[in-house]
């Protein structure tokens, strides 16, 4: 019994030499959350007004994007009814597609395809393939400028195809140019898209295709001017500078209008390429860190013998190890980036997980697993600034918010899983995401560092 | 300022009281907080978790017991619901070896890294029934209802980590103890 008691007041005795007085940040963080918790209470009504306020600014925004569509609609129906009665006017779609013209060579429906197809646009649907087809000049001059110049615009890339296929280079060699022609300007495009005021162009309009599907050749039959005209207009004088140029200006204005119509119709809009920034190889801070083995040894151990064989052995005991978390982005399809996520420990890979960035439809999305059962979850790409991105899926308990932010040099940056409204994390998840991240009661964040590009 | 008058000056939300009163109580604080974390950063989460409930909760202190007691109370609940969401506990029973009597020396004198590597190196089971038991003063009763475990296993939890300690109080250069 005295021996109990002696090795229980040493420590009694000694407990006070603990007393330490913590860092300074500390205080900074808790200011930061009494603030956070006061501004919350103190304002329902304000919070409550500003969110009248924003329903309101969207409500109007809303209205005055639908007046500008029904008004161009019906300035655009009239102008054509009036010059069908006529006689000079050809159908209403073929404009709505917006690429035929008589400025140029012919070209068949086939070629158009293939270019619109090339250009991420709408593609024509009806006609026979090889049938030449061109635009009237009064429905030409009857087009906005916008319009005009963007027929221009692909009139000048069929042109450029066509002369390059003269010099017959290589049909590789066309579709990489094409191919980096098309990501600057899906880049430049979403540029585009979020300095310019929206407005929505009738033919940008997705659905036109749709409508082609109950047209027959005859609709055609006063576009079609010359069957036998396949003389083409000579090449052009334009270098591949130009091609490039060219085809990077078609594509734009094609992709800016498709892309005004989902920013007005849905929500924030951001290519692939956006994310080009995330590829490469991260690293969190690799420090000698205490591991708390037996915290995460039993579950993990027997779900994943091969990964946990030495977190086996050493269960039960503490151990010091040296950790790294690592992650690696790479892109896996034109429409794909993925992340490879693992714990190393000691140079054994003890955890692995992986993300992806994808284009599904016209919306991003952050895929990930959030447990060991190896389900994923999809979060829509809600908002994107050049500070990082927003995905978010309502319907997950927690996180309903994955959050990817960068620092301006791009040497680091972070993931946030957290919810809109702050939720409790639940045990199992804590288990799961302890592995690679810093764990607060209502967020998983890590901070990752590049080390490679 | 006094205790009371910091108290009254908390439950206005006056921020120079509370910062007052962050200063007074976190020092002590930080190092119940680490005792039952493992990793300073943890035990830096704990603390700003608890000072965050005390002032969210200082209401709720009507001054019939000690302050410094209620502020320690909400740390160590706030250090186990820490523990109970990273480790659920972990308890790890040596069943085979409790029979084993381990003596100390009564002058031995331990500095404050010692103290913390000792505790850094317990099971997480181990170390918070020690704490709890030796250091907050709780019996076995009210550690088995806080843990959620039985009263057993919260002796037995004691006692191995007293053997546990002892063999690393000799290990550590502690040559009077036997």
């Amino acid at each position: 019994m005295k021996n109990k008691k002696d090795l229980f007041d040493l420590f009694r005795d000694n407990e006070h030499k603990l007393d330490e007085r913590p860092d300074s940040m500390l205080w900074d963080r808790l200011e930061g959350r009494l603030d956070q918790s006061s501004e919350a209470h103190r304002a329902p009504s304000r919070n409550g007004w500003k969110q009248w306020m924003s329903m309101a600014g969207v409500m109007l925004a809303l209205i005055v994007v639908i007046s500008v569509v029904n008004m161009m609609l019906k300035g655009e129906n009239g102008d054509r009814q009036s010059a069908e009665n006529k006689g000079i006017m050809p159908t209403l779609e073929m404009e709505e597609i917006g690429i035929f013209s008589d400025k140029g060579p012919n070209y068949t429906v086939g070629e158009y395809q293939k270019m619109l197809a090339r250009l991420n646009t709408s593609p024509i649907l009806e006609g026979d393939p090889n049938k030449k087809i061109r635009i009237q000049e009064s429905v030409f001059a009857s087009l906005s400028e916008r319009s005009k110049q963007q027929i221009a615009s692909v009139d000048k890339i069929l042109r450029a195809e066509e002369a390059v296929n003269a010099k017959k280079a290589g049909p590789k060699e066309i579709e990489t140019k094409f191919k980096d022609s098309k990501r600057v300007v899906s880049a430049e495009a979403n540029e585009m898209v979020k300095a310019e005021a929206i407005e929505v162009p009738r033919y940008a309009n997705e659905n036109v295709s749709a409508d082609h599907g109950s047209s027959d050749d005859a609709v055609y039959a006063d576009m079609v001017m010359d069957e036998a005209a396949t003389t083409s207009a000579p090449p052009p004088a334009a270098a591949n500078m130009e091609m490039e140029e060219s085809v990077a200006a078609g594509a734009m204005d094609l992709n800016v209008m498709k892309n005004k119509v989902s920013v007005a119709a849905t929500e924030a809009q951001a290519g692939i390429q956006q994310f080009e920034w995330l590829l490469g190889k991260w690293e969190a801070p690799g420090s000698d860190q205490i591991r708390k083995e037996e915290a995460r040894s039993d579950s993990r151990a027997k779900k994943k013998k091969s990964e946990s064989a030495k977190m086996t052995k050493d269960m039960g005991q503490n151990m010091i190890a040296s950790n790294r978390s690592v992650e690696e982005w790479k892109p896996l399809d034109e429409f794909t980036i993925e992340g490879q996520g693992y714990l190393v420990v000691n140079g054994d890979t003890t955890f692995t997980e992986s993300m992806q960035i994808k284009k599904i439809g016209s919306d991003l999305y952050y895929v990930l697993a959030l447990d060991d059962s190896g389900n994923q979850v999809k979060y829509r790409l809600k908002t994107y600034t050049e500070k990082g991105a927003v995905f978010e899926n309502e319907e997950v308990a927690f996180p309903n918010q994955v959050i990817l932010q960068r620092d301006f040099s791009n040497s680091n940056f972070t993931t946030l899983l957290q919810n809109k409204t702050p939720a409790q994390i639940n045990t199992e998840q804590q288990e799961y995401f302890q592995n690679r991240n810093m764990i607060r009661s209502e967020q998983v964040k890590r901070v990752m560092n590049r080390v490679e590009n | 300022m006094t205790e009371k008058e910091l108290i009254e000056a908390c439950k206005r939300k006056d921020r120079k009281g509370q910062k007052l009163l962050y200063d007074r109580y976190s020092p002590k604080m930080f190092g119940v907080c680490k005792r039952y974390a493992r990793s300073r950063e943890d035990a830096e989460d704990v603390l700003l978790e608890g000072f965050y409930k005390v002032f969210k909760n200082i209401e709720q202190f009507k001054g019939a017991g000690s302050f410094e007691g209620w502020i320690r109370r909400i740390m160590v609940n706030e250090s186990l619901m820490f523990l109970r969401k990273k480790h659920n506990f972990q308890l790890t029973v040596e069943v085979s070896n409790i029979e084993i009597k381990t003596e100390v020396n009564a002058e031995q004198d331990l500095i404050a890294e010692d103290i913390l590597n000792m505790l850094a190196k317990l099971p997480t089971g181990y170390r918070t029934v020690f704490n709890l038991y030796v250091l907050e003063g709780y019996k076995h009763r009210e550690i088995a209802d806080i843990m959620g475990i039985s009263i057993n296993t919260s002796k037995s939890q004691l006692i191995l980590a007293k053997k546990r300690m002892q063999a690393m109080l000799v290990k550590n250069q502690y040559p009077d103890v036997g």
